[in-house]
């Protein structure tokens, strides 16, 4: 296959100064965040990468790192409709999607929308609630619709998940199934800061609240032109392939009971995408598809249970896969 | 590309640089043509496989074989280049054998023999080799200059009492500043890595480091030698004289030669000029190693001019098969004009003497003596003009002051002798040269004298054994009444020297020309060895003389009829005797002029028209070979011209993204040469990244990664682009090329196939420990 087929297969591409525009935005709600978030550019790229793939992010980490910083700030930048549940164990499917009520007033059963009906839901300690309210909030994440009372809701556009978890607190919690994890874009963790950086947190935090002075910097539509400029990011062929053999590994390998599904597929894809616009690119490379498979499948992965018995992760899995899967050239 | 060939070139001219230091130690220049060919022709081969981007292990391969195929041209022995045969390896392992003898026992100056042109074109083209690839390949033009002074240094090394070699060292010198200037920045230590005060102070005070040590080192200076490498052997020349003795008084009766002769004749090794009372020696008297004079010394390879000049001359042919021969002298018909086969590459041919020597020789022994001889089985042809004048021609000649001074020396007065040479002159009644030398030769061989041959004698040693033997014993064998003649002739102011070699030999098969067999077949052994005497009479050559009473009669004696008879004494007295008898005019037909025999060796000056004519017998005809060869350079021309065409199609009309992903792809082949190519996990970027971290490459590879990407994976590339990085990549593959050292350079090849079966070994492993622990 010559260059010109590819050069022709992957489409109109994206013009320079729409790239530019969105180089723009991108970096403007970057900034933001890195304004509350101290040392941590990789993984507010992250986050950013997975808001503009219009995608879910699950943010999984010990207490106290900034899991729930990094989602509000995120939300903050964005002049858009944002709203914040705390999952706990009595919370109702109707607490998240929204509830008809009786309005005496008018004598009508008006529906009252949830949070869920915001741009961005931050779902703060999801794997407290039960599995009832967690599945409620994981279908309208894929559908981007809410059926209630038989009565089917659209949700709004840009539609963004950021929901934390506590991945050491096991008791009274009920860890997401397997199969609705993947509905997450990607899963990231934050880590401790660095030594310099935790004296910086201490010095910002330590006085005024750096949070509620964080202005948007965005709008909801400039978001959504984005994310719609983002999907003509040009992926030739070989990079397609790539994904694809890299996706198909997951399910061939030792360890994994469960590999990634062709949604992993797609969302691998479409982060990568949004990647490459994020370095300002218009076309994505195999680089782009390395940096984030350890970020988009890691948690959709299965492991045999000897595997876990054995102490293998789902990352070290990816890292093996990604050592000995040959990457195009050209 | 153009600093490939600047670099080489300065190579080529810095081999030129060494030519004066080998002038030093050959005496003629014709040394110069075959080796400075080989090096050129190294070096093309080199610089032509490194455009083939081949690797190093290629090229040396391919130099080999070149070396291999050229040699034979090289050394004169083939007109055309060959197809490496098995027969032409053997050959030049065998010559170079020679060669090593060559190198211990010639002394300097020498003539270019074969074995030592083997060496010296075998070396010149290994260094020439050697330096192409440290200079060019791997850029290291230091190392080459080592190499090439390692060759400079060679001959400079032979010691040599005569002349000064501060002149011929100066054009090295001279190349390797220009060298150093040219490429040294390269070569200078890393500042960051070795503490050295600034380079050029450095390097500086290393070369006169050098400079005052090297000239200890090189007797070549003229300087005596600071140091002393290994032990002061000099080389054993030409003297180690023939023992007609030892060999006579051998035990057992061995042969020595089998002989194809046109007519029966003496074949002689040398003749031996001066006296020291004991024995008698080659050269000039009082010299204990001789060294001929350089301009007495002749390659063989060609007519030798004569030793003396003589105006009637009869031509002799005699083909000669050593079958052992214990000394470094060619038995030839005296004197030879010209030898054929292959041998007489390595033989020289002196005109102080007149012998033949080669150094084609193997060590052995001779009843528990260590001894040189020449190679069994050597096969060689000699035309030789014997001189052949008539008495009365003798008659007239005369010697002038020098020569009879020179072969009329003697280590001490012979009163008694004399007084007895002037005896038998007086009782013959001669007067001239000739008729003196006659009446002497009669006196000792005929009745007047009455001596008696006899081997069971003490040797000729002593004050008066020489006196003795001629007034008392008269018992003796040939050395001394060789000797004997010799002295008595010079005590009494002739000319003379003893000549040693063979009888003609015992015929072991008659010439038959009805079948096809022209000469007769002798057979020559250690009783035949044996010495006479040779007056010498200008104009008409050394004559022979024969005072030995051999009781075998197979001696020839000249008379003043016939002073080069043909037949022996026993053949005459039975011709004599049939004559008396029968019809006194019945002469023994001879072959004369014979046509050339059947003879296992071509003769080199036959045309190729005849070589052609004799068809599958002869060497170098065998069209198969010659099939092979055009089918070899075919397939090589193929293949250059696919190789050019699949970088001419890159050519014209590429677009930008082709150009850069060839660029890419020059690179990753680069480097995978180098053995720092990119695993198959690898991105371009982050190949770049090890790259740089491994300290190879700079930031530019990340320009070129970027770029390459972009036009792989669907991003713009324009032309300016596409230029830059084409730029950009030739300086990336020369920046991995220094990165790799010359070690990880040559392991290269090596090191994939072992990384693959190392990955299979961890494979079979794992999958074994796996299916154990299932089980």
């Amino acid at each position: 296959m010559s260059t010109t087929d590819r050069t022709e297969r992957s489409g109109p591409g994206i013009a320079r100064q729409d790239l530019d525009d969105v180089g723009r935005t991108l970096e403007a709600v970057g900034a933001n965040i890195r304004r509350v978030i101290e040392g941590k550019a990789n993984v507010v790229e992250l986050a950013l990468i997975a808001l503009f793939a219009e995608g879910h992010l699950l943010v999984e980490d010990v207490p106290g790192v900034g899991k729930t910083m990094l989602a509000k700030a995120l939300a903050r930048s964005v002049d858009c409709s944002v709203a914040r549940v705390q999952f706990t164990p009595d919370l109702l499917p109707s607490d998240v999607t929204g509830v008809t009520v009786y309005s005496p007033d008018t004598g009508t059963f008006d529906f009252r929308p949830g949070p869920v009906f915001a741009n961005i839901v931050l779902g703060d300690e999801i794997n407290r609630a039960g599995p009832k309210t967690q599945s409620a909030l994981l279908e309208s994440m894929e559908e981007r619709t809410v059926t209630i009372d038989g009565v089917t809701h659209q949700l709004a556009t840009p539609f963004m998940v950021i929901a934390t978890q506590n991945p050491i607190e096991l008791e009274g919690t009920f860890p997401l199934p397997e199969a609705q994890r993947d509905r997450f874009l990607m899963r990231i963790a934050i880590g401790y800061p660095h030594q310099d950086d935790e004296l910086a947190i201490l010095r910002t935090h330590g006085g005024a609240d750096r949070l509620a002075e964080l202005r948007p910097v965005t709008d909801a539509a400039t978001v959504a032109h984005t994310i719609r400029t983002i999907r003509t990011v040009s992926v030739t062929e070989p990079v397609e392939r790539y994904i694809v053999a890299m996706c198909r590994a997951t399910r061939a390998h030792r360890d994994v009971e469960l590999g990634a599904s062709p949604r992993a597929s797609v969302a691998l894809l479409r982060a990568s995408r949004t990647a490459a616009a994020v370095a300002g690119r218009d076309h994505v490379t195999p680089d782009d598809v390395k940096r984030l498979a350890p970020h988009v499948l890691p948690h959709r992965l299965i492991l045999r249970p000897e595997a876990e018995l054995a102490g293998h992760a789902a990352g070290e899995v990816i890292a093996d896969i990604l050592d000995g899967l040959p990457a195009p050239t050209e | 590309m153009r600093r490939d060939l600047s670099a080489a070139t300065l190579v080529g001219f810095t081999l030129l640089a060494t030519v004066p230091a080998y002038d030093r130690v050959f005496s003629t220049p014709s040394w110069r043509g075959p080796a400075v060919a080989a090096a050129l022709l190294a070096l093309v081969l080199a610089s032509l496989i490194r455009r083939l981007h081949r690797g190093a292990w290629v090229a040396g391969l391919v130099s080999v074989l070149g070396f291999v195929a050229a040699a034979p041209w090289l050394l004169g022995q083939n007109a055309r280049p060959v197809l490496p045969r098995l027969s032409v390896l053997a050959d030049l392992w065998q010559l170079l054998a020679v060669g090593r003898t060559e190198l211990a026992e010639t002394p300097a100056p020498t003539l270019p023999l074969a074995g030592l042109m083997l060496l010296v074109i075998g070396g010149w083209w290994l260094v020439a080799h050697v330096a192409h690839e440290l200079s060019v390949r791997w850029r290291r033009p230091g190392f080459a200059l080592a190499v090439l002074a390692v060759l400079w240094a060679a001959p400079l090394a032979v010691p040599m009492s005569d002349q000064t070699g501060w002149g011929r060292t100066l054009p090295f010198l001279a190349m390797a500043c220009l060298t150093l200037l040219v490429t040294g920045s390269e070569d200078l230590p890393d500042e960051t890595r070795v503490p050295v005060p600034a380079s050029g102070v450095a390097l500086g005070e290393a070369a006169i480091a050098i400079g005052l040590t090297m000239p200890g080192l090189l007797p070549g200076y003229a300087e005596p030698a600071w140091v002393q490498l290994g032990a002061s052997s000099s080389p054993r020349g030409y003297q180690p004289i023939v023992d007609v003795s030892q060999r006579l008084g051998l035990p057992e009766e061995r042969d020595v030669l089998r002989v194809r002769a046109s007519q029966r004749t003496y074949l002689r090794l040398a003749g031996l000029e001066s006296f020291d009372g004991d024995v008698w020696r080659l050269g000039p008297p009082g010299s204990g190693s001789y060294r001929p004079d350089p301009a007495s010394l002749f390659a063989a390879d060609g007519p030798l001019p004569p030793e003396q000049q003589a105006a009637n001359t009869e031509s002799v042919q005699v083909d000669i098969e050593v079958l052992e021969l214990d000394n470094i002298y060619v038995p030839v018909p005296y004197q030879p004009v010209e030898v054929f086969g292959p041998i007489r590459d390595d033989m020289i041919w002196s005109t102080e003497g007149g012998f033949l020597a080669t150094w084609d020789t193997v060590e052995g022994e001779v009843d528990g003596e260590p001894r040189v001889g020449i190679r069994e089985g050597v096969e060689y042809r000699v035309q030789a003009a014997r001189p052949a004048p008539t008495f009365d021609e003798l008659l007239t000649t005369t010697v002038d002051e020098t020569d009879r001074e020179r072969f009329t020396s003697l280590p001490r007065d012979y009163p008694e002798l004399g007084a007895q040479a002037e005896q038998v002159y007086e009782a013959a009644g001669a007067t001239t040269t000739v008729e003196r030398a006659l009446a002497l030769q009669d006196w000792f061989v005929g009745p007047d004298g009455d001596f008696t041959y006899d081997l069971d004698v003490p040797a000729l040693r002593g004050e008066d054994a020489l006196t003795d033997f001629v007034l008392e014993d008269r018992v003796g064998y040939c050395e001394y009444f060789a000797t004997a003649m010799a002295v008595m002739l010079r005590q009494t102011g002739i000319p003379a020297r003893v000549a040693t070699g063979f009888l003609p030999g015992r015929v072991t098969s008659e010439a038959d020309p009805s079948a096809g067999i022209e000469f007769t077949e002798y057979t020559v052994s250690t009783a035949d060895a044996h010495a006479w005497v040779e007056v010498l009479f200008p104009g008409a050559g050394w004559v022979t003389f024969e005072p030995t009473p051999r009781d075998d009669n197979s001696h020839i004696l000249p008379t003043e009829n016939d002073l080069t008879p043909i037949e022996n004494v026993a053949e005459r007295r039975e011709r004599e005797a049939e004559e008396s008898e029968d019809d006194p005019a019945a002469d023994p037909t001879i072959p004369d002029a014979p046509d050339l025999p059947e003879a296992d060796f071509q003769d080199p000056s036959a045309t190729g028209d005849q070589a052609a004519d004799e068809g599958s017998g002869s060497e170098g005809a065998d069209p198969s070979a010659w099939l092979l060869i055009v089918a070899v350079v075919a397939v090589m021309v193929a293949a250059l011209l696919l190789a050019r065409r699949r970088r001419d199609d890159r050519g014209s009309d590429r677009t930008p993204q082709r150009r850069v992903l060839d660029a890419q792809r020059d690179l990753l082949t680069t480097a995978a040469r180098h053995g720092v190519g990119r695993s198959a996990h690898e991105t371009t970027v982050e190949l770049v990244e090890r790259w740089r971290f491994e300290r190879r490459i700079d930031e530019r590879g990340v320009v070129v990664a970027v770029a390459a990407q972009a036009a792989a994976f669907g991003g713009t590339v324009d032309t300016s682009e596409a230029a830059e990085v084409e730029r950009l990549v030739a300086e990336l593959e020369q920046m991995l090329r220094d990165s790799v050292s010359s070690q990880d350079r040559l392991l290269a090849p090596l090191r994939l196939p072992l990384g693959h079966v190392q990955r299979w070994g961890r494979t079979i492993v794992e999958r074994l420990v796996r299916w154990r622990t299932d089980g």
